[in-house]
């Protein structure tokens, strides 16, 4: 891996008669907007929206490799994580992230390392250590028949 | 404006060598992988660049929000950011976030009011709040 620090660039663009416009490298641009709740119309991505799915995009990429370092085979994973928005002290943050993972493991395989591997994924994501909001995560093991 | 607390959930799904596909209710779905830097292709989003784009996305909807509020005539905003990604105490995480705003307003528009309105918009976004880095920020006007 590169030595630290590692420097991601990302540019925006908008109108003001058009939704944002997120691009990056030679990505897919991504079109947003407000979330319904703060006005927005609710079929674009939000940038609120964009937090809570890096979220799962990175417990998801963090599994990948500590299953891979630590040889645990699985088939399927979800994350959905639900981020809890309030105010607190006059500033409006995300306070909270419930981490909702359901892995999918072949038959034989050692449950209590799939869970251990699970929480080790989540205290070692990038994304929920730069956050300042408390995370919770709650697992389901299911064992292919 | 919604009642708070309110929340937002996306659902992420892998396949153990598949790509990330994100999902939120009606938003169109979203492929993800990791960064070239963590052995992925580089062809798609990956965290990182995700949370840097969220956290430019959250100023540039929270001013289009605040100007309309205002009553402020704007033309077009583009923004760019770099996300510092560091290791700090044994931990890797998000260290700082640098961000040019430019903004383009018709000529003879209130330059101050709109650096006001900008600055505002910066100190009003729930991403960078919600986060442990700092975030700079520079301002430029252009009149049209």
């Amino acid at each position: 891996m590169q030595e630290f620090p590692h420097h991601y660039h990302a540019t925006a663009q908008a109108a003001v008669d058009s939704h944002v416009a997120v691009a990056a490298s030679n990505f897919p641009e991504i079109i947003t907007a407000p979330p319904v709740e703060f006005g927005g119309p609710g079929d674009q991505w939000s940038p609120e929206h964009l937090l809570v799915g890096t979220v799962a995009n990175c417990f998801i990429l963090t599994f990948r490799a500590v299953a891979r370092s630590s040889k645990l085979d699985w088939t399927h994973l979800e994350c959905s994580p639900v981020g809890t928005l309030e105010r607190v002290d006059k500033t409006t943050r995300f306070t909270r992230f419930t981490v909702n993972a359901r892995l999918t493991v072949p038959p034989g395989t050692d449950t209590a390392k799939a869970e251990r591997l699970l929480h080790k994924a989540e205290r070692g994501c990038l994304i929920t250590q730069s956050l300042m909001a408390d995370t919770d995560l709650v697992t389901q093991i299911i064992v292919q028949p | 404006m919604h009642q708070l607390p309110c929340d937002y959930c996306v659902t992420a799904t892998a396949e153990a060598g598949s790509n990330v596909v994100l999902k939120a209710d009606q938003v169109p779905q979203l492929i993800t992988a990791a960064c070239v830097s963590a052995g992925g292709a580089g062809n798609q989003w990956c965290p990182e660049m995700l949370l840097s784009a969220a956290v430019m996305d959250g100023l540039v909807v929270g001013f289009t929000a605040i100007a309309r509020t205002s009553e402020f005539e704007w033309n077009t905003v583009s923004c760019q950011t770099v996300g510092t990604l560091n290791r700090v105490d044994k931990v890797n995480r998000f260290t700082s976030f640098q961000i040019n705003f430019t903004l383009r307003i018709p000529a003879g528009a209130d330059t101050e009011k709109a650096r006001r309105l900008a600055q505002k918009a910066h100190e009003a976004s729930v991403i960078a709040n919600s986060l442990h880095a700092e975030t700079h920020l520079e301002i430029e006007i252009i009149e049209e």
